[in-house]
């Protein structure tokens, strides 16, 4: 899916990485559907061998609940790999909305 | 009612952050408010049928110590759902994993009706001076 950006709203930003046996999903700007592809390729690049999954929120960073769905299925698919789910850097108004859609019983949330 | 433009929907959450901030909103508030109109925007846009593109729109108004935010669009009636998504279900993939707009609205809001007429919904938000998000939906 090719990257729209909306003017006022920035672009989304996504990273993967490997910090020991976790992988790393650094996200950015403002996550919605468009960033879909770019997570789900983020995901099958750190999930090989990782042993947990962490999602960096960068400061700033803004999630629509599009983007939340595409979190949840790589939760989803994270859980099927038994691979424990972290969250870092999440706002504590986005800490309220993953509260609300009760994401905060399935993921832990970790201070970096 | 101002149309809304995909394009500059941006600018339009910035116009609704700006209003509520000039009546007095916390910044913890005009977060809630940022993100349900965005929500409620991205719906809208998302799920308008065949209709005048005017159709798709916004208008926003304060009401004494309420701000209240109508977005219109063409399509198929829906209902605010009173019932959380089960997100158990979602991250077994028994059901799919969208489906969360309404709900965020809804908890962000003091007050969520939509009505449906003649092929055009209307989703009226309140949000109040001095209210506050509902709890009782956390699971």
């Amino acid at each position: 899916m090719a990257d729209r950006q909306v003017p006022g709203i920035s672009a989304h930003t996504v990273t993967a990485s490997k910090e020991g046996s976790v992988g790393v999903i650094t996200l950015g700007g403002s996550v919605g559907v468009e960033a879909e592809e770019k997570l789900m390729a983020a995901y099958r690049e750190v999930a090989t061998g990782a042993k947990m999954v962490r999602w960096r929120f960068l400061p700033g960073t803004s999630i629509n609940s599009a983007g939340i769905a595409v979190l949840i299925t790589i939760a989803s698919q994270a859980r099927t790999s038994r691979q424990p789910m972290e969250v870092s850097g999440l706002s504590p108004h986005y800490r309220k909305i993953f509260d609300m859609i009760g994401l905060t019983a399935f993921v832990a949330f970790v201070d970096e | 009612m101002t149309p809304l433009d995909p394009t500059r929907l941006g600018g339009g959450l910035e116009s609704a952050v700006h209003m509520a901030r000039s009546r007095g909103f916390s910044e913890e508030r005009l977060e809630d408010i940022r993100t349900a109109v965005e929500e409620a925007c991205r719906n809208a846009l998302e799920h308008s049928g065949p209709g005048p593109r005017s159709s798709t729109s916004i208008d926003m108004t304060c009401e004494g110590e309420r701000f209240v935010v109508v977005v219109m669009n063409p399509g198929p009636p829906f209902a605010v759902p009173t019932a959380k998504p089960d997100l158990r279900k979602k991250l077994d993939g028994l059901e799919r994993s969208r489906g969360w707009g309404l709900f965020l609205i809804r908890s962000l809001a003091d007050d969520v009706s939509v009505i449906s007429h003649e092929g055009i919904n209307e989703l009226r938000i309140v949000f109040a001076l001095h209210g506050h998000h509902k709890d009782s939906d956390r699971g």
